[in-house]
């Protein structure tokens, strides 16, 4: 079997934005949506901290589809748009998601956006990887772990581009990958663990 | 897991907005909020089954010291994907969200897309569209006018990193940069005990050699926001064990990284290293052996008139030691000495009295100075703990390998940034920073070097008529802005008038009383609006041929290669430079094309590290070649070299005697300093600093990034609250020299007493005014002994805030 899967080093992001910036190039993602995105972690504003002068701290979490094991979007799909796919990747069939949303009430990450109205996007002609489809309004979407890139062996573009080397790409059911490794070796976890939701997106310090 | 994150109970949609920052509330990443539709951009898919797609390659800007050079996918004529390029060294293959913007901001609303002339008054930013022929016939006439009647010296041209212009301000002849007086603070007092070749500070060894050290203390240096490629050699020390102290008033995103932040009050610089310096003293923590050998520290200076002894009559102090040597105390002949005598055993500490002269040895000197700095008082004057202070010198003296690293924000826009230099490098040269190649310790500008000292090969110049060349500016004029500068004629490119000086509004009463200014700019930057005549550039990602310009930086040659042609209307420097030496009677000068440039270049280049490099290796390659025999880390001063006057590190400068700073003494901000009175009227030190979003003016523009930000005036809440302000309040920020009006945000990441804003941004973002406007231009009168002149003091600032 195959398990792709982001780990995501935060003592080394940096929190600034390259990732969701070259998924948004990547995917043709339009204006005023993200299917990745940065947090401040308890924070209203990015430059806000935890604390009080000068005792304080801050933390980033960047957070996209966690592609979930046990993916609550899937289980509440009526149409079975949302697929889980060979590669261990959730993914959408876009064609068959009816715009009802469920899957984005599930999601205990919010990983998931909306096109509530016709896309817009900056500039105006579509960007990206020639295989990404175009996504109509109507439908959700979100991370699909580059699934054009990875399908043809390269890794996300947010790996790609990522400045600190934070993010580790590859085959959770390879012991031998870089992933399995980190994983074996580093102080990792996933989020909200308590869901069941089972991420294989890690994240480690 | 982290208890930030098993402690999450939930991910909320609302707190996913709020967490995503100001411009998540208000430009609405999730959800409809704000948007518009525009019918018919949906291509259909049918329509991408077959799309003419291809791969150009070309470098960056590189105003923020990176030198990415990208793989840009082109489709249907348009950019769709801007990736890191394949390099030899994969280190190398970088791009931050700057470059991924290009996708939106190569094509953004703000480009210049024709020649414009202006028919307001200048500054109104009003203009007709004009031709090509038109707008260069017109300059040429303005400059042939200015200088028949002015002289050549009264044209200044404003070059900008990120313009590729070439050949132009030999062209015109006039005054290149005058006064610059940014990024050059610190190294007006750095770089002269070594020699630096650059003069602006450049470290002794490359941001790679930092996970060799154990002891890394960086001062006031934002570099994973500024120098973002640098981040993963920041980590790789930091997870080989090196200790990484970033000293600095704010908790910027490099203290956040950092093993330790310690704060500290803004502009004291010179008063940190000072105290360390006593504490390596007192504590004979230093180099004794290292000193002896390798610097000026056992040299004889008299007492009398501060000047160091020479075996023969002085007429020059930059007189080369090895025709006139200076003179030591041999402790074994118990005699004075040539320093360069063979054998000699200089005494360190040491006064003697010759033919009734007081002498003393430049570290005797050193010792009495610094009485006047005890740790105790730096700790007062910089708020950091005394105990503190202590402990980390002892790290920084006795844990190294060490290093000291300061960059070009923070202390360095300060009036007194030259005696900071000068205390920085005298510092690292207690501990015996330079010259031993030992990795791991070094001192500087790391991000400085990165680029521009190492890793940077030669190309050939190619040759134009003897008589294109600059003019000096004026020995009387200390800022380009002031009468004796003579300057009538401004070409000004990059957004200049917004970023060369401080104090906006004499900038452009200046600029008004001009007889004519051109700006060659790709977008339409504040500048461009005091423009006479406007010439709209191509982007680096547009070219007219297929080959471009080179680079010999980073460690490569590198080539920009045609990715889109040239949009709108705008044409590229080099035609620019072209078109105007034809008008201005050299149109054989220049190569006929880019590609005959690069050629030469290339071929007859003399560097060692690219003779051999051929176009046509570069073509096979994408653009991205290695230069020849790169050490794997570079060092500089290898084996004890320097280009100095003694060839040792001299530390004690002799042309500064006459201004008290022949060995750093403290000096003040100018405006930020703690007792000013006008503290009263202005309370808060306002820092302007570079963020990951910008490179001072440029990207400002980007759409993709102003999702992320929008401009905010940040502080501390208790100073908010003292002034009634809530965040997301539009403010006012005033001195005496102006103002500039936009939101506050609050937040503990700003030290009380202070406020920061980003820097460079755009009249037409801000609720009114530019942040230039209340910037200081004080002019330090030690600035013309310094090799770089006077350095300009933007963060030594004063304001006061109060709702708009």
């Amino acid at each position: 079997m195959t398990r792709l899967a982001i780990a995501i080093n935060l003592d080394r992001c940096t929190g600034c934005n390259t990732c969701a910036m070259a998924c948004k190039m990547q995917n043709n993602v339009p204006m005023g949506m993200a299917w990745n995105r940065v947090l401040n972690e308890d924070c209203e504003f990015e430059v806000g901290v935890r604390g009080v002068y000068p005792n304080i701290s801050r933390s980033h979490l960047p957070v996209a589809c966690q592609h979930c094991e046990n993916p609550a979007c899937m289980r509440v799909c009526p149409t079975g748009a949302t697929y889980k796919d060979e590669k261990g990747r959730v993914e959408i069939d876009y064609g068959k998601c009816i715009g009802c949303r469920m899957c984005m009430a599930a999601c205990p990450y919010n990983a998931r956006v909306f096109n509530w109205n016709e896309p817009v996007r900056d500039p105006d002609f579509n960007y990206g990887d020639k295989d990404v489809p175009v996504r109509p309004k109507g439908v959700a979407e979100k991370c699909t772990l580059c699934k054009e890139r990875t399908d043809r062996g390269d890794e996300p573009m947010c790996v790609r581009c990522c400045l600190s080397k934070a993010r580790v790409f590859g085959d959770l059911d390879d012991p031998e990958s870089e992933i399995s490794t980190v994983l074996r070796e580093r102080n990792a976890g996933v989020l909200l663990e308590e869901q069941g939701t089972r991420p294989q997106v890690h994240y480690f310090n | 897991m982290s208890e930030a994150i098993g402690s999450q109970s939930g991910l909320t949609r609302r707190s996913f907005i709020k967490a995503a920052g100001v411009a998540a509330g208000a430009l609405g990443l999730v959800g409809a909020a704000g948007m518009t539709t525009a019918d018919g951009w949906l291509a259909p898919t049918e329509a991408h089954a077959a799309p003419e797609e291809h791969c150009g390659y070309t470098f960056h800007y590189r105003h923020c010291q990176c030198n990415c050079h990208l793989k840009c996918t082109v489709r249907d004529g348009r950019m769709v994907l801007v990736e890191p390029n394949d390099w030899p060294d994969k280190r190398n293959e970088t791009i931050c969200l700057k470059g991924i913007s290009e996708i939106q901001h190569t094509y953004s609303e703000e480009r210049l897309q024709v020649p414009l002339k202006r028919v307001g008054e200048r500054g109104t930013g009003e203009f007709v569209e004009i031709t090509w022929d038109e707008a260069l016939d017109t300059i040429a006439d303005k400059v042939k006018e200015t200088q028949e009647k002015y002289g050549v010296g009264a044209i200044a041209i404003q070059t900008a990193v990120d313009s590729l212009t070439t050949f132009l301000p030999q062209l015109l002849k006039g005054q290149e940069k005058p006064h610059r007086g940014i990024d050059i603070g610190m190294g007006n007092g750095f770089s002269p005990a070594l020699a630096e070749s650059g003069q602006q500070g450049a470290s002794s060894n490359e941001v790679t050699d930092w996970k060799n050290a154990k002891t890394i203390l960086n001062v006031g240096c934002n570099m994973l926001e500024t120098c973002m490629v640098t981040a993963q050699y920041f980590f790789e020390a930091k997870e080989a064990g090196a200790e990484i102290i970033t000293l600095d008033p704010n908790f910027c995103t490099t203290a956040e990284k950092s093993s330790r932040w310690i704060p500290m009050v803004a502009g004291t610089d010179p008063a940190l290293y000072l105290g360390m310096i006593s504490l390596i003293l007192d504590n004979e923590w230093y180099n004794a052996p290292y000193l002896k050998a390798n610097t000026s520290m056992p040299f004889l200076v008299k007492r009398s008139d501060g000047s160091l002894l020479r075996k023969g009559p002085v007429d020059d102090v930059k007189q080369a030691g090895s025709d006139n040597p200076f003179m030591v105390w041999d402790e074994s002949a118990g005699a004075l000495a040539a320093y360069n005598e063979a054998d000699v055993d200089p005494v360190l500490d040491f006064e003697t009295c010759i033919d009734g002269e007081e002498y003393a040895t430049v570290f005797k000197l050193l010792r009495e100075n610094q009485s006047q700095y005890p740790s105790s008082w730096a700790a007062e004057i910089t708020g950091i703990d005394e105990s503190v202070l202590i402990e980390i010198t002892d790290k920084y003296a006795n844990n190294g390998p060490s290093i000291l690293s300061f960059g070009f924000g923070g202390g360095e826009k300060f009036y007194n940034a030259d005696v900071a230099g000068h205390a920085a490098v005298l510092l690292a040269t207690l501990v015996g920073s330079f010259g031993t190649d030992i990795p791991g310790w070094g001192a500087g500008a790391y991000v400085n070097a990165y680029q521009k000292i190492f890793g940077a090969g030669k190309l050939a110049s190619w040759p134009l008529p003897s008589e294109c060349k600059t003019a000096p500016a004026p020995k009387a004029s200390v800022d380009y802005r002031d009468e004796e500068s003579g300057i009538r004629f401004m070409w000004v490119q990059n957004g200049a008038f917004q970023q060369i000086a401080g104090n906006q509004n004499r900038t452009n009463e200046w600029a008004k009383s001009l007889d004519f200014v051109v700006v060659q700019d790709i977008w339409h930057t504040p500048s461009v609006d005091w423009a006479d005549i406007v010439l709209p550039v191509c982007s680096h990602f547009e070219v007219d041929e297929e080959i471009g310009f080179l680079r010999a930086l980073r460690g490569h040659v590198l080539l920009q290669q045609k990715v889109l042609d040239p949009l709108f209307e705008s044409k590229t420097d080099f035609w620019i430079d072209r078109e105007m030496a034809k008008r201005l009677g050299y149109g054989d000068a220049l190569p006929k094309s880019q590609e005959e440039l690069a050629r030469f270049q290339l071929d007859k280049a003399t560097d060692k590290a690219i003779v051999g490099i051929t176009l046509d290796d570069l073509l096979a390659n994408n653009g991205v070649v290695a230069l020849k025999n790169q050490p794997d880390i570079a060092r500089s001063y290898s084996g004890q070299t320097y280009k100095t006057t003694s060839g040792k590190i001299d530390l004690y400068y002799e042309n500064l005697v006459s201004y008290g700073q022949a060995l750093p003494q403290y000096e003040a901000p100018n405006e930020a300093y703690e007792d000013n009175s006008l503290r009263d009227e202005y309370p808060l030190v306002m820092t302007q600093r570079r963020s990951k979003y910008f490179i001072h003016q440029n990207f400002m523009d980007a759409t993709w990034l102003r999702q992320h930000y929008e401009p905010t005036l940040e502080m501390n809440p208790s100073d908010m609250a003292a002034r009634g302000l809530e965040s997301g309040d539009v403010v006012e920020a005033f001195n005496d020299r102006g103002s500039f009006q936009c939101a506050c945000v609050a937040t503990e990441a700003v030290r009380p007493g202070t406020a920061a804003i980003v820097e460079g941004i755009w009249d037409k973002y801000m609720d009114a005014g530019n942040v230039q406007n209340v910037t200081n231009d004080a002019v330090n009168p030690r600035g013309k002994a310094l090799a770089k002149g006077r350095v300009t003091p933007f963060n030594d600032t004063l304001i006061e805030v109060k709702k708009a």
